[in-house]
């Protein structure tokens, strides 16, 4: 499983990075909205999580450019990963189309549950357990 | 201006500084000759303030020399020699302030306050020290340095019980903010004033005059005509005719405003018979006439106004007119314009502008001066609940105070025309007012509302930034505290360190998120939302949460539900917030007995009430607890952690949600919090406390995966077969998780724990909670299969497994329980 992580913050991106590598989960990253546009564009990813306060472009302008593509990625299930605590914030991430909020500090049990919560929504049948 | 309104502070302060400091002379002199010479003194120097203040510093000298010698041959003790060298550098002071010579008295009352803090801090000298320093401040325009000292005047009165110094610490409060036209705040510094004590006439007086000009300011003239209606009273009481002369005027004029033209002129006639009297009363003839005048003018007998006027005005210097005049002059040049009398109308005009200008400049520095420290948090501490609990006390010095006052009066009678001077003071501030000055007030006063309401929206920016600053490197301490915690590796001693890291991060989170709370509550932005919520689930939950810390403390935790919704319509979230809140505050104060939360389903709604055997709350406590910032006494603030703000928010949550939280107690017996809420069901069915399921498809399932890859493929497999499908990601993990809710039925996917021996710690807490074990696994070098079948799971799962044999596998341990008996095999199924 190849996640995204977009943000600023070097820190942040450390932590969860190790979070997800808990689990199992591989994550690349991305130090702005348009370096993460780009990786978005040459790999494929299960799973972006995306910061809302960045230099240049903010991660809601960054949703709604995914959002706006023409082919599958369009799709991609985006979390919002922020500290921002503002209330109409939830109301704001789904507009701009976003999947789920996640509030730092990140808790890693609702990271990892609001991911797989996410999969298991967009993913499609064909089961096997190995 | 500046002399006459200062007057007033110093005079209701200078009264009752000396009867307290009788009372004081008395304590001490019991102790030695030389102290009662000095309290003799004292009394003498006490006496002499209310006359001329010349001889009273002479007097004053006297005491201080008389103080240092007694310190010098070591005649008293050590704090009676500080107490002794405050308080007559405390009078010499109040002398000098008399005499207008501020500064002498400022260095003096600085070294008064450097003794008292040796000697007797948060004694009444120390107040009545605050606010001479207070007065001085005042004199030279540092007005937030005025309101700094009569705030720390108001605590120490408070605290020792003094409520009549306490009043008049908030009536001088009350002043500044007269000063500043923020009338809503006289308002409610008068008001608080006369709650916390209202025996004294005097007081009393200034309340009910002060209170009826900021109405009137405000433009409403039928309270401004009530409230001096029982300034009329306190006149009366009195017995002095000037007083009763002058609130007969502001009671004219208001009505004048109202329309009551007729009214007015009776009124205005019995001043006219006060004053004709003669004594000190008749130096306010010339504001009856001129309000007489403004009356007249009103009912269009220009003419006769104009000759009122004139008669007002005689042998006054136009250019050199004083502050009460402001109002008269411009009423005057309306008059004279009518009449023709263009001179006299502009000499009046220029009059008003010059006097006007000195006013505004005033109103807009004071004004600016406590617009900069209304970033109030003080205030907090006047609120009128704990003025409530103040006249608790009240109640008990009345009798104390009673005699006291009685020995007041005589002063007072004694002193009258000082008095009359201070009443001067504000009289001059009722008589003005037209129409313009109305306007141009509510121009300023809606100009420091649009400023408090940035302030306060400021205070809310500020927070809300802060919280998202702090919120970041929290980040990376629980972010980094969490990943240690998932590495197998970690010993134990290190692993312990680690949770005490992550245990102070969730403390540092929680703050963050309840400050921020408050801030926005207080700014009005707490929207809540309604969805549909699992009843029994969340109540489960919610007490799940705090059953290891019950168990800790071995307290019985105990939850009943009676005609309870299954499920209704609320914000979940907030709900959660508010009974994880009640049930955290009764765990925490309880040190021995029990927990209880019985849910009741009612007619209007559901009742939550959380019971505890605890340390309880004292009744005057009990509207405290609900404000920000407060636990029931302070010392609880020690010994139990915690902000204090949990109450608070819960009661605007509950309050938000359409309902109310209240509270019953007593202290050493328990408290009983309920929570009542509006809520309606949705559908059919009732609440209750999970049992252990008969089937899967109404069990609560919690699958241990490591790797989130399967994630998503197991909770789409196992969602549709069962009640609900939550995973963790490590053994540590699960044993959180089942610490907080109840599963039915617990799968383990061996290779995503730590081993063998944390298989067994699952196995034996889901014993512990009465849920199935499945062990799902393929066998390997660190898990042989001996070791699986050892383990005690309810049943054994070998991987590869199909989807459809897993479901079939994990249903065939539903009713086969009683069958299997004691040294049951665990099932076994293989592809």
């Amino acid at each position: 499983m190849n996640i995204l992580f977009v943000d600023d913050d070097a820190m942040n991106r450390r932590v969860v990075k190790d979070m997800l590598g808990v689990v199992g989960a591989s994550m690349d990253e991305a130090d702005s909205a348009e370096a993460g546009l780009a990786l978005i564009e040459g790999h494929d990813y299960q799973v972006i999580l995306m910061d809302l306060r960045m230099p240049g472009m903010d991660g809601l302008d960054a949703t709604r450019e995914i959002r706006a593509r023409r082919d599958a990625k369009a799709e991609l299930p985006v979390i919002v990963v922020t500290a921002d605590t503002s209330s109409d914030l939830e109301q704001r991430c789904t507009a701009a189309g976003a999947d789920g909020v996640l509030m730092k500090p990140v808790a890693m049990a609702s990271l990892i549950d609001t991911i797989g919560r996410l999969m298991a929504r967009s993913a499609g049948a064909g089961i096997v357990l190995n | 201006m500046r002399a006459t309104i200062l007057c007033l502070a110093l005079l209701i302060g200078a009264v009752p500084s000396g009867a307290a400091l009788a009372a004081h002379g008395q304590t001490v002199a019991v102790q030695s000759p030389a102290m009662k010479a000095f309290a003799a003194k004292v009394d003498a120097t006490k006496q002499a303030m209310m006359g001329d203040p010349a001889i009273a510093r002479k007097s004053a000298e006297d005491l201080l020399r008389m103080a240092d010698a007694m310190k010098r041959d070591g005649s008293v003790s050590a704090r009676d020699a500080a107490i002794s060298s405050a308080t007559a550098r405390w009078l010499l002071a109040e002398a000098y302030i008399g005499l207008n010579d501020a500064p002498r008295a400022k260095s003096l009352v600085a070294e008064a306050l450097t003794s008292i803090q040796s000697g007797a801090p948060g004694s009444k000298l120390n107040g009545d020290l605050l606010r001479s320093r207070a007065t001085l401040s005042e004199m030279g325009g540092d007005v937030q340095g005025a309101l700094k000292d009569y705030l720390s005047a108001h605590r120490i009165f408070r605290a020792i019980g003094e409520a009549r110094s306490r009043a008049i610490a908030l009536q001088d409060i009350g002043n500044l903010y007269l000063e500043a036209a923020d009338f809503d705040r006289v308002q409610s510094y008068y008001s608080q004033s006369l709650e916390a004590y209202s025996e004294d006439p005097w007081l009393n007086l200034a309340t009910y005059n002060n209170r009826g000009q900021a109405y009137r300011e405000q433009g409403n003239f039928a309270k401004a005509e009530a409230e001096y209606g029982l300034a009329l009273k306190a006149a009366r009481q009195l017995e002095s005719q000037l007083l009763e002369a002058r609130i007969l005027t502001n009671l004219a004029e208001t009505q004048y405003e109202l329309g009551k033209l007729d009214q007015a002129l009776a009124t205005l006639a019995r001043a006219e018979s006060l004053v004709a009297q003669g004594g000190e009363a008749a130096g306010w003839h010339p504001f009856i006439l001129g309000v007489r005048a403004m009356v007249e003018a009103r009912r269009g007998d220009t003419a006769k106004a104009g000759q009122l006027m004139s008669a007002a005005f005689a042998g006054q210097d136009l250019a050199k007119t004083e502050m009460p005049f402001r109002e008269l002059h411009e009423a005057a040049t309306g008059i004279y314009e009518k009449l023709g009398e263009r001179d006299l109308a502009l000499a009046h005009l220029k009059a008003f502008q010059r006097l006007d200008g000195e006013a505004l400049r005033l109103t807009a520095s004071v004004s600016a001066q406590l617009m900069s420290a209304q970033f109030d948090f003080a205030n907090q501490n006047l609120k009128i609940s704990e003025l409530k609990q103040g006249q608790l006390q009240r109640d008990i010095t009345i009798e104390r105070q009673r005699g006291e006052f009685r020995t007041r009066l005589f002063i007072g009678l004694g002193t009258a025309l000082l008095i009359i001077f201070a009443m001067l003071a504000f009289g001059y501030v009722s008589i003005r007012r037209s129409r313009n000055q109305v306007r141009a007030t509510n121009v300023e006063l809606s100009a420091s509302n649009v400023a408090l309401e940035k302030a306060l929206k400021a205070r809310t920016d500020f927070l809300a930034t802060t919280s998202h600053e702090i919120r970041t490197p929290l980040n990376g301490v629980l972010g980094m505290a969490q990943v240690l915690l998932a590495d197998r590796r970690l010993t134990k001693d290190t692993r312990e360190r680690v949770e005490l890291l992550r245990g102070a991060g969730e403390t540092m989170k929680t703050l963050v998120d309840d400050i921020l709370d408050v801030a926005k509550m207080e700014a009005g932005d707490m929207p809540v939302e309604s969805e549909e919520v699992d009843l029994s689930r969340l109540i489960a939950d919610c007490v799940g949460l705090w059953r290891e810390a019950a168990a800790s403390k071995s307290l019985a935790l105990e939850c009943v539900l009676d005609n309870v919704p299954a499920r209704v319509m609320t914000d979940g979230g907030r709900l959660r917030q508010i009974l994880s809140n009640l049930l955290s505050n009764a765990v925490k104060f309880t040190p021995q007995g029990s927990v209880a939360l019985t849910v009741t389903g009612t007619t209007d709604g559901v009742a939550f009430v959380v019971r505890d055997t605890g340390i309880g709350i004292d009744e005057a406590e009990h509207a405290r607890i609900f404000e920000a910032f407060t636990q029931a006494n302070n010392s609880t603030t020690r010994e139990f952690s915690g902000t204090g703000l949990g109450l608070a928010i819960s009661q605007r949550l509950a309050k938000a949600l359409g309902g109310d939280i209240a509270v019953t107690s007593t202290p050493g017996e328990g408290s009983c919090f309920s929570l009542t809420l509006p809520l309606q069901a949705v559908g059919e069915g009732y609440a209750e406390i999970a049992e252990a399921s008969h089937t899967l498809a109404h069990a609560a399932v919690l699958l241990i995966e490591r790797n989130i890859a399967n994630h998503a493929l197991m909770r789409m497999l196992l969602a549709p077969e069962t009640r609900t499908v939550d995973i963790a990601f490590s053994a540590e993990n699960a044993l959180e998780q089942m610490k907080s809710a109840h599963f039915d039925h617990i799968l383990i996917e061996g290779a995503s724990t730590g081993g063998i021996d944390d298989i067994r710690a699952i196995i034996a807490a889901a014993n512990t909670a009465d849920s199935k074990t499945t062990l799902l696994a393929a066998p390997t070098d660190q898990l042989g299969k001996a070791d699986m079948f050892a383990a005690g799971a309810d049943q054994v799962i070998l991987k590869p497994v199909g989807a459809a044999d897993l479901i079939a596998g994990l249903k065939a341990l539903y009713g086969k329980r009683e069958e299997q008996g004691e040294d049951r095999q665990p099932m076994r199924i293989a592809s």
